[in-house]
């Protein structure tokens, strides 16, 4: 049980952790291409 | 057909199943309804009651009327079940928008609700800053549940005998069993669900309430926004849409939440599960990442040709916002309308376009043609290049990662440009019904493309004064789009073939 929480807790993490670094590259992208 | 199953067998057979269909999602009228009594709504509540006794009685009309003891449901009773249900859900479901009077005609809440359970977002709703919770929270539910499955969730919850349940689900267009029977995994689809929406709606509710917003409002709020942005729907009980909001923070946390509501329920429950190296290797997010950094190239391109937005922060507020909510298929908006128009220039507004046909991930709350589908082909495609380079009598094996690792053969790859075939050939349709209704090319191909991929994104054509017809069409495109076309064609030949079997005494 105190496993599954967990998997499911890092598993979130992981999720938006992924979308937000994934956020931040396009920014720089961004600024890169703007440049 | 199978022999000796006539035709009266197999409406039963739809009808029973549908009747179960009606009365689950009848009983999702019991929020709103809630939502109205607290909030003091005694008209908009006397609306819900109207809307869910006529749901009630007709659905229960249909399970005693074709409650008989052939329910053994095939391929085409499980799509025409799907499809039809849609339709005449959503024309229920329009009762208590009708008598809200916030709609001109009974056309604008069906298309309300049609946008609502496909996903979409597009809308015709008079006066929307000063719409009651009642409606508000009703328009909100039936984008969440459109996301998730209404139909194998109503029958999951409320038919005991759900007998041949892959074929409807399989008919609202999600193939990824989960788990081995459907019901399990409509369950674990809800479950996957829920938990986000009590994390999403907390950290929205934080976010309203640091913004100013009164933290009673604020949670209503935060709450719809968060139904919205998991189901890829694009509403919000704004006028304005996230512009509105005026807040990085929050425009920062709906984008994390729509493009997790645009992944696959397989890779969500892999990841969930303990398996965190599946978002990496999953072919659709890693499609999905790279059609997203080229059309966000493009966009960013083609606004800078302009000088739009001049600053690198108006650039990813404005610029990035629209294309990521148009690539996950959520439809929010932290520009105006016509901005695409005037200010956006071709060049950006056709990656939009782009980015909105291609969509989010299959078995997902998101439409458009899938990143599954655009990455099984451009693999198709490489292992065909390859094969040129080789001996004749080469032997070779090409497989993608999609959960486990699957073989790339002849047949998914044909299926795969089927129904992306299908999608250009509809947005196709719907952007000459805009030329011919009148509107500039460019204009009628996003408004098509946003319709037909389920986005919600507008360019200004949709509004509650376009010409009925057009209306019409974006219903059905919607319809077709949010089914990726089979269950329709199944209920349309499942016409045909009644009237022939009729016509031959059948």
């Amino acid at each position: 049980m105190v496993k599954r929480f967990k998997d499911i807790i890092t598993g979130i993490g992981v999720e938006i952790g992924t979308i937000m670094a994934f956020i931040g590259a396009v920014f720089i992208l961004n600024l890169i291409v703007m440049r | 057909m199978k022999k000796g199953y006539g035709f009266k067998d197999d409406l039963k057979t739809i009808g029973y199943y549908t009747g179960y269909v009606i009365i689950g999602t009848g009983m999702l009228m019991i929020i709103p309804l809630l939502t109205a009594l607290l909030s003091a709504e005694w008209n908009i509540a006397i609306d819900f009651v109207i809307g869910f006794s006529i749901a009630i009685i007709t659905g229960y009309t249909f399970v005693i009327i074709c409650g008989n003891k052939r329910k053994k449901v095939m391929w085409i009773h499980g799509m025409v079940i799907a499809s039809f249900s849609w339709l005449l859900l959503t024309i229920i479901s329009a009762i208590p928008y009708y008598l809200s009077g916030n709609y001109n005609s009974f056309l604008d809440a069906t298309f309300d609700v049609m946008s609502g359970f496909t996903t979409t977002g597009l809308v015709l709703i008079q006066d929307l800053d000063h719409v009651s919770n009642g409606i508000n929270m009703w328009r909100h539910v039936l984008t969440f549940v459109g996301g998730q499955d209404m139909v194998v969730l109503a029958l999951s919850f409320f038919s005991s005998n759900l007998g041949g349940g892959f074929k409807i689900y399989v008919g609202e267009a999600k193939d990824s069993k989960l788990l081995p029977s459907v019901k399990s995994t409509a369950r674990a689809i809800w479950k996957i669900s829920i938990i986000y929406l009590i994390i999403g709606t907390f950290i929205l509710w934080i976010i309203a309430i640091a913004i100013g917003i009164k933290p009673v409002s604020a949670f209503l709020q935060a709450l719809w926004i968060y139904m919205a942005a998991w189901s890829t729907g694009g509403f919000a009980p704004h006028t304005q849409n996230m512009l509105y909001y005026h807040s990085l923070i929050f425009e920062i946390a709906t984008i994390v939440f729509f493009t997790v509501g645009s992944f696959n329920f397989g890779l969500h429950y892999a990841v969930l599960r303990g398996n965190k190296k599946e978002i990496y290797r999953n072919i659709e997010t890693v499609s999905f990442f790279t059609t997203l950094t080229i059309l966000v190239t493009m966009t960013t391109i083609g606004l800078m040709r302009y000088g739009v937005y001049p600053d690198y922060m108006a650039m990813f507020r404005r610029g990035f916002y629209q294309l990521i909510s148009g690539h996950t298929t959520t439809g929010f908006q932290t520009i105006y309308s016509q901005q695409f128009y005037t200010e956006w220039g071709s060049f950006a507004v056709i990656a939009v376009i782009l980015a909105m046909l291609i969509g989010g991930s299959a078995c997902s709350t998101a439409g458009g043609f899938k990143g599954l589908r655009v990455g099984i082909t451009f693999k198709a495609l490489l292992a065909d290049v390859k094969r040129l380079f080789l001996p004749e009598s080469a032997i070779t094996v090409d497989r993608y990662h999609y959960i486990d690792d699957q073989v790339l053969d002849d047949k998914t790859a044909r299926s795969a440009m089927i129904i992306i075939i299908c999608y250009v050939v509809v947005f196709t349709l719907g952007s000459i019904a805009g030329v011919y209704y009148g509107y500039p090319v460019l204009s009628s191909m996003f408004e098509a493309a946003s319709a037909t991929g389920n986005v919600g994104l507008s360019i200004g054509i949709t509004s509650a004064s376009m010409p009925a017809g057009l209306k019409l069409i974006y219903i059905f495109i919607m319809w077709v789009g949010r089914l990726e076309f089979m269950s329709v064609f199944a209920l349309i030949a499942f016409i045909f073939t009644g009237v022939k079997r009729i016509w031959s005494g059948i």
